[in-house]
């Protein structure tokens, strides 16, 4: 009976986990296929039907396999279309700022926020999640605002300075900190550590499961970002990778898949790597998802 | 610990993964514009220059005598002796050829002849019309005298008829040299009669000597008749002489030539110019060249093998520089232009240009407007 019950739920649970997977099985197969193939397989994506005019709705060829393996949209991608290169280390130079200088200034602070007194503390902790809690239409005129005041326009600063000072990476980390006992602190306190002493020393070994979690969660966020940009880059060869996929259409279908498959592979690659850290952050932080 | 060991290996294969993934990503960010100029076609690449655009006419031709007298006999008689020869020089009423005119000297004896018959009954036809006056019988008178009357005309006709050979004979038995010149050329054979072409030549050497050239109308536009003009007489030593336009006369025929691709064939009208030498040291029959050059000042000027024809629009392919993301690249750039003039090797154009800008000269590939490009280095 139980083997039955395995059985049937390792039966489903891979049904999903396949149904889950399918767009990147697709997406890694096509990016296989010939420019060509892919422009006449979905060609029809973001064609307007008219049925009153009598045009009959036709479905795009979904395949899994290539006609000819080629490795076409890849050279296209990597030699011809150097854009895509070029938007990629500028995605690289605006999300690893933003994850180094997120992760230090979160650590500190839920440092503060979970483990020193202070007066005032939980009023400021919870203005500091309310900022969290907005989403982010709405602090977006302030802070273009903001941005062109300081004269960040235009520049990936615009993005960087405000990725770096979230509130998520302090929540979380905060949430993570309070189930470090305080018995750790105290024990170091009667040694005579100070509090930077306690951080460093005590604190940072401790969380390094929340500091990858949430360095895999903010790379997440922030690789696949598409409104900051659109909104604060107005040049194109400022813009990161996120904005070259969501312009795909507009002539390169040719080179989608491929574009994809490289567009996710630094993430793919970070969350394998971060995997283990990553499961037992998200479980300690008690974010789950 | 097993766990601990196959997550640090699992770990580790990623970590290989991402350098080499970063690597190759790094690699063709760096090495892409080169791998990519590599598939490019390639160009080579020349500048619009402002000059004159010289358009250069040659014509040749050979050097003859300007008056240049065909003898010949009309009679048909056989030569009898031909006293010149080419090259000799001649002076005015010398003997040249000499034709055997017995024929005409015997029919000449035959009329004397005959003359001399006729005067026999002179004296006998006076008598008679002595002796009929002597009568009273008028109507032996007026025959008598009728008679005598038509001895006298038959004496005059006779008379004439020989003067007449006697002048053939004179005419026609020997060619003289009208004027002083250069025996050019010499047909006749003894022993054979004329065969049609002039029996001997004769060219006036005080009036010097003359070039016939065909040189197209545009060429001719400035020169009129009096000018001078430099000719090179093509000898072993390339010399320079002076010639005067004599004149300057339309040839109907012309020369053919391509209209511009649209299949129309026009003809270029000709001019013959006929320009006299007075220089003494060269000869007849040397061949003489002239070159002359005319300029249209101050044009654009490019290769005309840059130039393409799109129906009938001329136009050439430019450049056209782009900050790409990883370097600048050069893209082909279509632009009109028009011809206003063109020689062999240059062409006076008109359009969207500027001076020193580059245009493509040859490619490695047909190209299009917009295809990129690399510039071959030079």
């Amino acid at each position: 009976m139980a083997l039955l019950r395995k059985t049937m739920l390792t039966v489903i649970m891979g049904a999903f986990a396949l149904i889950m997977l399918f767009p990147m099985i697709i997406t890694f197969s096509n990016s296989f296929m010939a420019e060509s193939e892919i422009d006449y397989n979905y060609h029809l994506i973001g064609k307007m039907v008219d049925v009153a005019a009598g045009e009959k709705n036709e479905f795009i060829n979904l395949k899994l396999i290539p006609d000819w393996v080629s490795l076409d949209q890849y050279a296209e991608v990597l030699i011809h279309k150097p854009m895509f290169l070029h938007m990629f280390w500028n995605s690289v130079c605006i999300v690893l700022p933003i994850i180094i200088g997120q992760v230090a200034v979160a650590a500190l602070a839920a440092f503060a926020f979970a483990k020193l007194k202070f007066w005032g503390r939980e009023k400021l902790f919870i203005v500091y999640v309310m900022t969290m809690l907005m989403p982010f239409q709405v602090t977006l005129v302030p802070n273009y605002i903001i941005a062109g005041r300081l004269g960040l326009m235009n520049s990936s600063s615009a993005i960087i300075l405000p990725g770096i000072f979230g509130a998520f990476g302090v929540f979380m980390l905060r949430q993570f900190m309070l189930h470090i006992p305080y018995a750790y602190l105290e024990a170091a306190k009667i040694d005579g550590a100070g509090p930077l002493r306690i951080f460093y020393s005590i604190m940072l070994p401790l969380i390094k499961p929340g500091m990858a979690a949430l360095t895999v969660l903010l790379f997440v966020d922030h690789w696949n970002m598409v409104e900051q940009p659109l909104i604060f880059l107005e040049d194109a060869f400022k813009q990161p990778l996120s904005l070259y996929l969501s312009r795909i259409n507009e002539g390169a279908r040719g080179v989608a898949f491929a574009a994809s498959v490289l567009y996710m592979t630094p993430m793919i690659l970070l969350f394998l790597y971060a995997e283990s850290y990553f499961i037992e952050g998200i479980q300690m932080s008690g974010i789950k998802g | 610990m097993i766990v601990e060991i196959q997550l640090n290996k699992r770990k580790k294969t990623i970590a290989v993964v991402s350098g080499v993934f970063t690597l190759i990503l790094i690699g063709f960010t760096l090495f892409s514009q080169t791998l990519m100029s590599l598939t490019l076609p390639k160009v080579t690449l020349a500048s619009v220059i402002r000059g004159n655009l010289n358009h250069e006419y040659e014509s040749t031709g050979v050097l003859k005598w300007k008056v240049e007298k065909a003898l010949s006999s009309q009679s048909g008689w056989k030569v009898e002796k031909v006293a010149v020869k080419q090259g000799d020089v001649v002076q005015k009423g010398q003997e040249l050829i000499a034709y055997d005119g017995k024929e005409m000297e015997q029919q000449l004896l035959d009329e004397q002849a005959i003359l001399s018959k006729l005067k026999l009954t002179k004296d006998s036809l006076q008598y008679a019309v002595i002796e009929a006056k002597q009568g009273e019988d008028t109507k032996a008178i007026n025959d008598a005298t009728n008679a005598y009357k038509s001895y006298e005309i038959d004496i005059d006709i006779q008379q004439r008829r020989i003067q007449k050979l006697q002048d053939s004979l004179l005419e026609n038995a020997k060619l003289i040299a009208p004027f002083d010149g250069v025996v050019t050329k010499v047909n006749a054979m003894e022993g054979f009669p004329s065969t049609g072409e002039p029996d001997v030549l004769v060219a006036s050497q005080s009036l010097g000597l003359e070039l016939e050239l065909y040189l197209p109308d545009p060429a001719v536009a400035s020169l009129k008749a009096g000018d001078e003009m430099d000719l090179l007489v093509d000898e072993e030593k390339a010399r320079q002489i002076i010639g005067r336009v004599a004149t300057i006369q339309d040839d109907e025929a012309g020369v053919p030539s391509n209209g511009d691709g649209d299949g129309v064939t026009a003809r270029i009208p000709m001019k013959r110019l006929q320009i006299s030498i007075e220089d003494h040291s060269v000869k007849e029959g040397m061949k003489a060249k002239v070159i002359l050059t005319q300029s249209v000042e101050d044009m654009l000027l490019i290769s005309p093998s840059a130039i393409h024809d799109e129906n009938g629009k001329k136009y050439v392919f430019g450049l056209e520089q782009k900050a790409g993301p990883l370097g600048n690249a050069f893209y082909v750039r279509k632009m009109y232009i028009t011809v206003v003039d063109s020689n062999e090797s240059q062409s006076a154009i008109t359009g969207e240009m500027f001076e020193e800008e580059q245009i493509i000269m040859e490619s490695s590939e047909p190209l299009q407007e917009g295809d990129k490009i690399r510039m071959q280095p030079s």
